[in-house]
């Protein structure tokens, strides 16, 4: 994960729409959130989208944006997570999508991405936040308080929460029963 | 993250190809400008600038929006050609409501409106028209009025003459002044006989005076 301190130095150049400086903060963050996005959407395409989406926000915020670099990252966050949301909603109201792609049934089993179906069963057992919250602190490797500035909660409620979607999760992947 | 190592196959990387497309989208979004700077430019060309030039239309010279209405009337003669003329005249027009005579704004509005009625002749007559109403007001207040004149000579210079105990005492005021009354009526006599005869009414009644002026004045009316 790259460190927030990384980010500071683009931080001016975001503000000034500088183009470089958006090159930079896409390559040193869009990997995090196109995986945060694929643990919320389940398609990848969806997921690279959601985050392009996220990007192009910036650039029509970028001159009101007033931050350091973990803003400036939970900012990205947000705005990823708003497009997954997004997308969520827009499937909802279209039910000619196949409801394999909804989050609430996660993972399908001819994934072509290939996850392990085991852990594809645990997450499945976990509620929408909580299936969220493991992806930021697991996968993306954010802490408890920039998770919590992501979600605009306390950070107790946030270790709150993710203390029990990692129970949960641990104790389904111990078990190893296939769902 | 080391809590599950499992969860690390769920971490995806960017292919190239999208990468591109990402940036190349970003830098396009970049080369626009932000969405706010047009709405406020778009508020101001849609609200300030109709609202001023209307405002503007009713400015007379001497007021502030004046060169305002003067430098959108190229613009809309595109639409409304004679519009300059028509302006020079409503402003004549406006400013004669006003009270105002011959010279300064005046002056140079009629030149103006002379050079924009050459090209439009349908507005000649009503140029001439204003013009000329201009004119006779600003002869009222230089010429006097036959009737006030007679009046004030005979009635008034008796009523002071009467009233006045220095006019009694002293015998030199008596000469003195109906020398004055007879000038003054002799200037009602020739001002009678000028050019300003049709438009003074102050005949009406034949109101002392000498009998030499009334009758011709009264053969002039209709």
């Amino acid at each position: 994960m790259i460190e927030a301190t990384e980010l500071d130095r683009w931080t001016d150049g975001i503000r000034r729409r500088s183009n470089d400086a958006f090159t930079a903060v896409y390559d040193m963050l869009a990997t995090d959130l196109v995986s945060y996005a694929f643990g919320m959407l389940r398609d990848r395409r969806s997921a690279e989208d959601a985050v392009q989406q996220a990007f192009l926000e910036l650039t029509r915020s970028a001159h009101r944006f007033r931050g350091d670099g973990r803003s400036l990252r939970a900012w990205l966050f947000r705005a990823t997570r708003y497009s997954c949301l997004d997308e969520i909603r827009r499937r909802k109201r279209h039910p000619e999508i196949p409801t394999d792609q909804l989050p609430e049934k996660m993972i399908h089993p001819a994934d072509p991405d290939g996850i392990d179906p085991r852990l594809e069963s645990a997450l499945l057992t976990l509620n929408n936040r909580q299936r969220e919250l493991v992806m930021l602190r697991h996968v993306v490797g954010l802490s408890g308080a920039e998770i919590a500035a992501i979600f605009k909660r306390s950070r107790p409620a946030v270790y709150a929460a993710l203390d029990r979607a990692e129970t949960r999760l641990r104790s389904e992947l111990d078990q190893g029963t296939p769902r | 993250m080391s809590d599950f190592p499992e969860l690390n196959q769920l971490r995806l990387d960017i292919p190239e190809a999208t990468r591109m497309r990402h940036l190349a989208a970003i830098e396009a979004a970049l080369r626009r400008r932000p969405r706010r700077r047009i709405a406020v430019a778009a508020f101001v060309a849609a609200v300030l600038v109709p609202s001023t030039a209307f405002a503007a239309e009713a400015a007379l010279p001497g007021d502030l929006l004046y060169p305002v209405k003067r430098a959108l009337e190229p613009v809309i003669g595109l639409v409304d050609a004679d519009i300059a003329a028509t302006h020079r005249i409503d402003e004549l027009e406006r400013l004669m409501a006003r009270g105002a005579v011959a010279g300064g704004d005046v002056d140079r509005l009629i030149s103006e409106a002379e050079v924009e009625v050459q090209r439009h002749p349908h507005l000649e007559s009503r140029l001439e028209a204003v013009v000329s109403d201009l004119g006779s007001m600003g002869d009222v207040p230089t010429s006097p009025e036959p009737s006030t004149m007679t009046i004030a000579p005979t009635e008034s210079t008796r009523q002071t003459e009467q009233d006045r105990p220095t006019d009694r005492t002293t015998s030199t005021m008596g000469p003195t002044d109906r020398a004055t009354s007879t000038t003054v009526a002799t200037a009602t006599e020739s001002t009678g006989d000028g050019s300003d005869r049709g438009s003074g009414g102050g005949n009406s009644g034949g109101l002392g005076g000498s009998d030499t002026t009334r009758p011709s004045d009264r053969g002039e009316r209709p």
